[in-house]
């Protein structure tokens, strides 16, 4: 395979368009929007000739069709396959059950029909009816929309929350409002300052006195209202009190705070939003901010459910906060510069902790990228995740790095390294792989989920096992046995039980491979040699469907 | 006479052999409906395959379209081709998972039944399999509109102008969907497709 680069030929999609396609452009108006209304087909067949990156464009094109063709042919066999029924029995079925549904329900009316199943006015019409249909709604819509929002407006136009405020600038409403009896004028300073605005043109005319800053109430917060003017005055020195220490504290003295598990939790939350702030504002400060803030979220280990709690109210600040996200992502593209990670490793190794339990689509891209640059990296994902910290996506960005390892050569499809990703991880994130395996269309990813699915500590995914040891495929069948004989024996005993069934080899074959004693009766039986057993028990995936085998060929020996 | 499975013929209207039947199902025919249908199940669990990786859903979604044509069939004007109509049926129902995907079937681990052999592909096909999963994992990074386009064309032969009716889109849209489509997955898979 050649890794030179392959030139592209600006004219390859007009050449696929002609001569895969078989469809001349025959509007103009085509023409001009695909660009190729300065082509003729003649001058395409001469440049096919002669252009031999068109010419191996379409070669695989049209290898492409042929083999897409026959790939759809193998998807609705294998839907067969998975009921274990002919594709004539699958569509008979299908047709008897959908006609005893349509049965049992009224036949569909005009209006009802259009709505569920439109049907088109011609194959090939200019413009679908449906489409119409649906822009004329989204105007209707909208316009209905901006009326309620202009009938709002003018509503609260007309109907004022508050008492107007006067203006100053205008005499003679001023005036009024110094002349009417039930705005008498404040007498003091301190009531002047408590008093709505509406009396503020009058409070302009009194002559005001110096006030000294100690002097000065803080604004009202909403809710103080309501409470006893010395609580609320008390309320009010405490929280200043406590601001003003949080101002003064330095960044290192914030993390310490974060970290402090007999702290209050809204004392440590507060800290981190003092960082995040001062990450965010003070530049001078943003370096040593975000790298404690990040030391601070990343030495958060091995937790407990309140801890577990807290870090998760912490990550989300992290994710409701645009600066630091840009931040992370700043950080992880410049270790992507790295010749060296070791070299920046307390940095690099809080920056990647904290990224990956923040979990946003941008970041999780930028450590793909950084776990390609770098393998180690990989490994330092799988364990920032197995606090249990970020319970969505988590699975498929370890799939997804383990992939791409994959497709390096630098790791295999193997229960090693099934383990080394997922071996520990919080159940939460197990389990969404069964989901991940069920989505994917692809055969090495199903693999990987069945390996993957095999590191849970309970029977969470043993349905989803069994469900894949179903599958037509060989190799997805036999990554899920392998998958179960790895479940703890607890789990496997509840599968015991089956095993005495007849033509049950392949679970026979788990419960041996797994060790559970219940099955050392099949092994005896089976006559295995040393080596045997030795492949039995410690054999790669490779060599298992040969331990299979023996379980089967053994099974159909007379008892 | 019994309908048989394969690939029904293209056409762009309804066709007399259609209009037959269709004529018989609007009579009350309870078996017209099922002579009509028969000739697409192949294109319709192929293309639910596509939206599907989980052949429990896809089946759904099949049974799900199959119910809704049996109910509309009498109404069918015949304006466009069955297969059409058919496959618009399934595209608007593919994107609306809610209508009718169910929950999967509970499996109780007291009662299993494990398959007694592992995997029913040999091991001479492995090499074929690995450009056709290779193809899978590129068609499932496209969009649902680039995947269903690029199917209808490779597969289907559909052309551009029925393409476009069954996406509810232009033709110029659907041939920049398969256009698309195309450059996406030989991007991914161009090695494979070499000599």
């Amino acid at each position: 395979m050649s890794h030179l680069p392959e030139y592209a030929c600006p004219r390859t999609s007009a050449v696929l368009t002609v001569h895969l396609d078989g469809e001349v452009l025959d509007d103009q108006l085509d023409r001009e929007e695909f660009g190729y209304a300065f082509l003729c087909e003649d001058s395409l067949h001469k440049h096919l000739r002669e252009c031999h990156v068109c010419q191996r464009e379409l070669q695989r094109a049209r290898r492409l069709d042929a083999v897409l063709a026959s790939n759809a042919g193998r998807g609705v066999a294998d839907l067969a396959l998975a009921n274990h029924e002919s594709v004539d029995e699958l569509a008979n079925r299908l047709l008897d059950q959908a006609k005893r549904a349509a049965d049992r329900t009224p036949a569909m009316s005009d209006d009802k029909a259009d709505d569920d199943a439109p049907e088109p006015t011609l194959a090939g019409g200019p413009s679908p009816r449906a489409a119409n249909g649906n822009r004329s709604g989204y105007w209707i819509a909208a316009t209905s929309l901006a009326a309620a929002g202009v009938i709002a407006w003018l509503t609260l136009l007309a109907t004022p929350t508050t008492r107007p405020t006067p203006n100053a600038s205008n005499p003679s409403e001023a005036t009024e409002v110094a002349k009417s009896p039930a705005q008498p004028l404040p007498n003091n300073d301190q009531t002047a300052r408590s008093t709505p605005t509406a009396n503020r043109p009058a409070q302009a005319a009194v002559p005001s006195q110096p006030v000294a800053p100690s002097q000065r109430a803080t604004p009202r917060q909403p809710g103080d209202a309501s409470l006893p003017s010395g609580l609320a005055k008390r309320m009010r020195l405490a929280r200043d009190r406590k601001l003003s220490n949080q101002r003064s504290a330095t960044a290192t003295e914030l993390a310490a705070r974060i970290l402090d598990r007999d702290a209050n939790p809204s004392a440590r939350l507060a800290a981190a939003r003092q960082l995040i702030q001062s990450a965010k504002t003070d530049a001078s400060n943003r370096p040593q901010s975000t790298q404690q803030l990040l030391g601070a979220l990343a030495a958060y280990g091995d937790l407990g459910e309140h801890e577990l709690y807290v870090h998760g109210q912490l990550l989300n600040m992290l994710r409701g906060s645009r600066s630091m996200q840009a931040e992370l992502q700043q950080r992880l593209l410049a270790l992507l510069a790295e010749r060296d990670l070791q070299a920046t490793s307390p940095t690099a190794a809080s920056t990647i902790i904290v990224a990956a339990r923040v979990g946003t689509a941008k970041l999780d891209n930028a450590l793909r990228r950084l776990t390609r640059r770098h393998e180690q990296v990989g490994q330092l994902i799988a364990s920032s995740l197995r606090c249990g910290a970020r319970l969505h996506g988590a699975s498929e960005l370890l799939l997804d790095c383990w992939r791409d390892q994959v497709a390096f050569g630098n790791q295999e499809n193997t229960p090693r390294w099934a383990i080394s990703w997922f071996g520990g991880q919080p159940e939460m994130l197990i389990a969404e792989l069964a989901r991940l395996r069920q989505t994917s269309n692809s055969q090495d990813a199903r693999v990987r989920c069945c390996l993957a699915m095999g590191c849970a500590t309970s029977d969470i995914t043993l349905p989803a096992l069994l469900q894949a040891l179903r599958s037509p495929r060989r190799n997805e069948a036999t990554a899920a046995a392998w998958g179960i004989a790895m479940l703890p024996h607890r789990v496997l005993k509840k599968l015991a039980a089956s095993s005495e069934a007849p033509d049950t080899s392949t679970l026979r074959a788990i419960l041996a491979r797994a060790g559970l004693p219940q099955a050392d009766r099949w092994i005896q039986h089976l006559c295995l040699k040393a080596p045997q057993l030795q492949l039995l028990r410690d054999g790669s995936l490779n060599r298992w469907p040969e331990a299979i085998n023996w379980f089967q060929r053994g099974a159909s020996l007379p008892e | 006479m019994e309908p048989t499975l394969g690939t029904p013929p293209r056409r762009t209207s309804t066709s007399d052999h259609e209009q037959h039947w269709l004529d018989r199902c609007r009579a009350g025919d309870p078996d017209a409906a099922q002579h009509l249908l028969r000739p697409h199940m192949t294109g319709l669990m192929a293309l639910a395959r596509r939206y599907c990786r989980d052949a429990h859903w896809a089946e759904d979604l099949v049974q799900e379209t199959l119910v809704r044509a049996f109910k509309g069939l009498p109404n069918f004007r015949g304006d466009s081709a069955l297969r059409t109509w058919l496959y618009r049926i399934l595209v608007r129902l593919a994107s609306e998972p809610t209508r009718w995907q169910r929950a999967m079937p509970a499996q109780l681990i007291d009662h299993v039944d494990i398959p007694d052999s592992c995997g029913n592909v040999a091991e001479e096909d492995a090499i074929a399999r690995e450009l056709q999963d290779r193809l899978d994992e590129a068609m499932e990074r496209l969009t649902d509109r680039q995947r269903t386009a690029m199917h209808l064309r490779s597969v289907e032969g559909m052309d551009y102008a029925t393409i476009s009716t069954v996406l509810s889109c232009s033709a110029a849209a659907a041939r920049m969907h398969v256009l698309e489509a195309r450059r996406k997955i030989l991007s991914r898979v161009k090695e494979h497709l070499d000599p």
